[in-house]
């Protein structure tokens, strides 16, 4: 973990405006010219890390596999390894809340599986995640 | 010590920044989040509160939420609300802030 890193959260679905994505362009941006930066995914943020499936499946059961396909989200993060960004840091807790795990997000997701391991996806409890935040001196949550 | 600011009306979004607070940090309600003192279950919410809690004066007159204030007086101290001048003294003073969506 580079604790000099500026740390941004994502803290808003991939479906709720334009704030998320602002704050992935953000990070490239600032990985492009180098500057150290860390990526925590929290609350609804962890839907950056769902297939489109599981994410609309929360919206509407049982329809999600006949709806139109849309852009899957997750190719925007598995595109970090590139700007140098090997480390993603996810909210334990909203893990649990939608019954998800790390393991289980990269056997559902093919496309965070296509990096082999390249992205690692760290999962913080609620003790860590609070320790996580403190030790960052610049936080920007999206 | 840590600010964090809230500016929506989003009980998630109260419970997501006070289990990230610790002793020393504070707490500044904004905008539309001052409306959160509305309500009874975030109002139990703010009570757990480790930290000190901060309420924008004009965001309170805005929305005429003063009179919720005196409900609660062990909630909500005398000096719980601040000005622009007191917001600003406010992020100076805490070594990081937070503004948290």
């Amino acid at each position: 973990m580079k604790t000099e890193a500026t740390l941004i959260i994502i803290n808003s679905s991939p479906f709720a405006g334009s704030s998320a994505r602002t704050g992935i362009e953000l990070m490239l941006t600032m990985a492009a010219f180098e500057r150290p930066v860390n990526l925590l995914l929290k609350g609804e943020g962890i839907g950056h890390l769902l297939p489109l499936e599981i994410s609309t499946l929360s919206l509407v059961t049982n329809e999600a596999k006949n709806l139109p396909k849309i852009k899957n989200h997750a190719l925007n993060i598995v595109a970090l390894p590139l700007y140098g960004i090997a480390e993603i840091y996810v909210d334990g807790q909203a893990l649990n809340r939608t019954e998800q795990n790390i393991l289980h997000l990269t056997k559902q997701n093919p496309a965070l599986n296509q990096n082999h391991g390249e992205l690692i996806l760290t999962e913080l409890d609620t003790q860590a995640l609070k320790v996580f935040v403190q030790q960052h001196k610049e936080v920007l949550v999206f | 010590m840590q600010l964090f600011i809230l500016s929506k009306s989003n009980p998630l979004s109260l419970s997501d920044a006070l289990s990230l607070m610790e002793m020393g940090d504070s707490l500044l309600l904004i905008d539309e989040a001052t409306n959160l003192i509305k309500l009874r279950d975030t109002r139990k919410l703010l009570a757990t509160l480790k930290g000190r809690l901060y309420l924008l004066e004009d965001s309170l007159k805005e929305r005429g939420l003063g009179c919720f204030l005196e409900s609660e007086p062990q909630l909500f101290s005398k000096d719980v609300t601040i000005d622009y001048q007191g917001f600003v003294q406010l992020a100076l003073s805490h070594a990081k802030v937070i503004n948290w969506n």
